[in-house]
């Protein structure tokens, strides 16, 4: 199509006077398709060709592109519900760090929103934009550029950027003079078309491509297969499933260490006093990675080795097809206390409690007996309530009895308080040590679509260079009836080096003609 | 149609119903994201294999084929569990003649607290103590939990929170095999 000048009536590519007001139509031509009409511009005659022609329109496609940027700016405003702090409730969270606001954003799911069904839409929606408007352009460009004859009409070629008219006497040498420049060139007659860098017509296909991959990858990312992403809290010396693994991958936690700068160290010394603390440098944990086949849960499974090492923070090791990050710890639970014991003459005598599945009954070496009555974990006060919070040991509370023959006092005792219940105050106890063990964390995740992210980006870049940085020319020399050549030339970008590069051409010509 | 608008046509069907079915599988994938690791009624019930704390012998799943069962994921700290513990106690009298056996999975606490708790409650159904493997088997993230599990192993119901006396009794009457 070209539009007329002067009442801006869309005309047929080649009509030479306006349909519609009837002026001469001195515009160049839109050499964007080589004039070759898109399909999805002709008659649609089914459901199936407007749906296309929705998806083939490029402005379609920049307000698809607009809302999914739109989108993905909007999720970015409160941190994603992945990246609030851990054993929050989400909808308490937005409220009571954002007000209404929060509470609306968590009330319309744009805490989740890249994973909601209608962002996946949107990115849809542009994938079957890049794709259509791909197809709609590319296949007419392509058939177009390969089946371009040499002789064209005159009314093409003096519509081109550049048009010359020149007596030529030895078309052989001009000839010569353009392949020089790297033009490929066919013969028709006495007309010629040389040609050059075509290949650049097809970078935003390309880029395309990659684009497409890009989504695609995006697409993979649901797929477990492709794409998992699993945590486990490990104690120092046991062993956890992998979640969903299918009760197949199991970890084992043999050591975690947690390594801190030295505080003698010069270089450090300021900073650790400044601090007040030790600074932790590295968190290391070692671990035997198994694997279990036809496990039953809660059995005691049939492990096989597959691989010992050592993860520590920004150094991951992969088993199993899984890459294991060391990404938290936890350093305050308890393994075991020291409980220290007096009886009425003053006489001590120590003894452990296992936090983690304590014994019941004890005998002492001054003669007490202690039994263990009621044990809470974590305990708290709830109201006048004594309960634990967690199954973990973070803070053990025990109630025993402690007892001399007949004599029996029950004691209520934590990490920093003791409480008589009977109130007779007969016994002394209290904790003079303790154990700890270390949890670590670890992420376990596969991920197959880096390599897919990875290969988009590469086409994509490949497509943007080749687009870029080359340019399509054509020169057509086409012989008049008076003998003269009317010279046109055309380029998709860049024209003012393109002209310079005919009037170079033309002007070595001259110069060769005159000596 | 010409033969070539023909072929277009096809063309033009065939890529638009691939992206359409991409983006329905992906709509349909995220929207079961999550619940992917979760037993659903209708599924086989993942087995298991755990010490029975009130007689120390195993107790098998797959081995109670031909028998409903009732498995509730609980733990002595969680307080909607103690509320439904007296109902499971009773109803387990009331189901032991029609063939349907209860068994409480506790996660991963110790011996001590258990045994309290059962004193406290005076509870006879077989407790289950777990390691964590058969909690994520069920994909259990909250409790309690409660699978009713029909006689061929099915799961036919599952229940976040705690369950009232009318709805256990309903949904226990389903698995009667």
């Amino acid at each position: 199509m070209q539009k007329c000048s002067i009442c801006k009536h869309e005309n047929n590519l080649f009509s030479e006077e306006c349909h519609h007001c009837g002026s001469t139509l001195k515009g160049k031509l839109d050499m964007r398709y080589e004039g070759a009409g898109r399909r999805s511009q002709q008659r649609n005659q089914t459901l199936i060709d407007k749906v296309w022609r929705f998806f083939a329109s490029v402005r379609n496609g920049m307000y698809i592109l607009l809302m999914t940027l739109l989108a993905t700016a909007l999720g970015t405003i409160l941190p994603q519900r992945t990246y609030i702090p851990i054993g929050r409730v989400p909808q308490e969270f937005y409220e009571s760090e954002y007000g209404v606001f929060g509470r609306l954003y968590h009330y319309l799911g744009f805490d989740q929103l890249y994973s909601s069904w209608w962002y996946m839409t949107l990115l849809g929606l542009l994938g079957a934009s890049i794709l259509i408007a791909s197809i709609d352009r590319f296949f007419p460009l392509y058939r177009a550029l390969k089946l371009q004859p040499v002789k064209r009409k005159e009314h093409f070629l003096t519509h081109q950027l550049y048009v010359k008219n020149k007596e030529i006497s030895d078309p052989e040498r001009l000839i010569r003079q353009i392949r020089d420049r790297r033009y490929r060139v066919r013969q028709d007659g006495e007309d010629y078309l040389a040609e050059k860098n075509r290949f650049a017509r097809w970078g935003p296909y390309v880029n395309h491509i990659g684009l497409l991959l890009v989504l695609l990858a995006a697409f993979l990312r649901l797929f477990s297969f492709f794409y998992q992403d699993e945590f486990v809290w490990i104690r120092d010396g046991e062993t956890a499933v992998v979640p969903d693994t299918n009760q197949s991958l199991f970890i084992k936690n043999k050591q975690f260490s947690v390594d801190t700068y030295d505080a003698d160290d010069p270089k450090f010394e300021a900073a650790i006093e400044q601090e007040g603390r030790s600074i932790p440098k590295s968190f290391t944990t070692d671990i035997i990675v198994y694997e279990a086949e036809n496990h039953i849960a809660g059995d005691t499974p049939d492990l096989k080795v597959l691989k010992q090492m050592q993860v520590s923070v920004n150094h991951p090791v992969k088993a199993a097809g899984f890459t294991i990050y060391q990404s938290g710890y936890q350093m305050n639970e308890f393994s075991g206390l020291t409980l220290r014991a007096e009886n009425e003459d003053g006489l001590t005598a120590d003894f452990q409690v296992n936090t983690e599945d304590p014994q019941t009954d004890y005998e002492l070496a001054n003669g007490l007996h202690a039994k263990l009555v009621d044990y809470y974990p974590d305990y708290q006060l709830n109201g006048d309530n004594i309960i634990t919070a967690t199954k973990y040991p973070r803070n053990p509370a025990f109630v025993f009895d402690i007892s001399e023959g007949d004599m029996t006092e029950r004691l209520f005792i934590a990490i920093d308080e003791v409480v008589s219940e009977t109130g007779s105050n007969k016994y002394n106890i209290h904790a003079v040590d303790y154990d700890t063990h270390n949890v670590t964390g670890l992420s376990v995740k596969r991920d197959w679509t880096l390599p897919v992210f990875l290969l988009g980006g590469l086409i994509f870049m490949m497509g943007l260079i080749q687009g870029l940085y080359w340019q399509h020319r054509r020169i057509w020399l086409q012989r008049q009836a008076d003998g003269s050549y009317l010279i046109a030339g055309h380029t998709n970008k860049h024209a003012s080096s393109f002209e310079r590069e005919m009037d170079r051409i033309l002007d070595i010509y001259d110069k060769g003609e005159s000596g | 149609m010409t033969p070539i608008r023909k072929r277009r046509f096809i063309v033009r069907l065939t890529v638009l119903a691939i992206l359409a079915c991409l983006v329905l599988i992906a709509c349909w994938q995220l929207l079961g994201e999550g619940k992917a690791s979760k037993v659903e009624a209708g599924q086989q019930a993942p087995d298991f294999m755990l010490t029975d704390l009130q007689t120390g012998q195993e107790f098998k799943l797959s081995e109670k084929h031909g028998k409903g069962v009732l498995v509730n994921f609980w733990a002595t700290y969680c307080e909607p569990c103690k509320q439904e513990m007296p109902l499971f106690e009773k109803a387990s009298h009331t189901y032991e003649n029609k063939d349907v056996i209860f068994a409480a999975v506790n996660v991963d606490e110790n011996s001590v607290v258990i045994e309290r708790f059962l004193e406290l409650y005076n509870l006879s159904f077989p407790i289950l103590l777990d390691n964590g493997q058969v909690m994520e088997a069920y994909g259990v993230d909250a409790l309690p939990a409660t699978f009713f599990i029909s006689a061929d192993g099915t799961v036919s119901r599952t229940v976040y929170g705690p369950l009232e006396r009318e709805r256990l009794e309903e949904y226990l009457d389903e698995i009667v095999p």
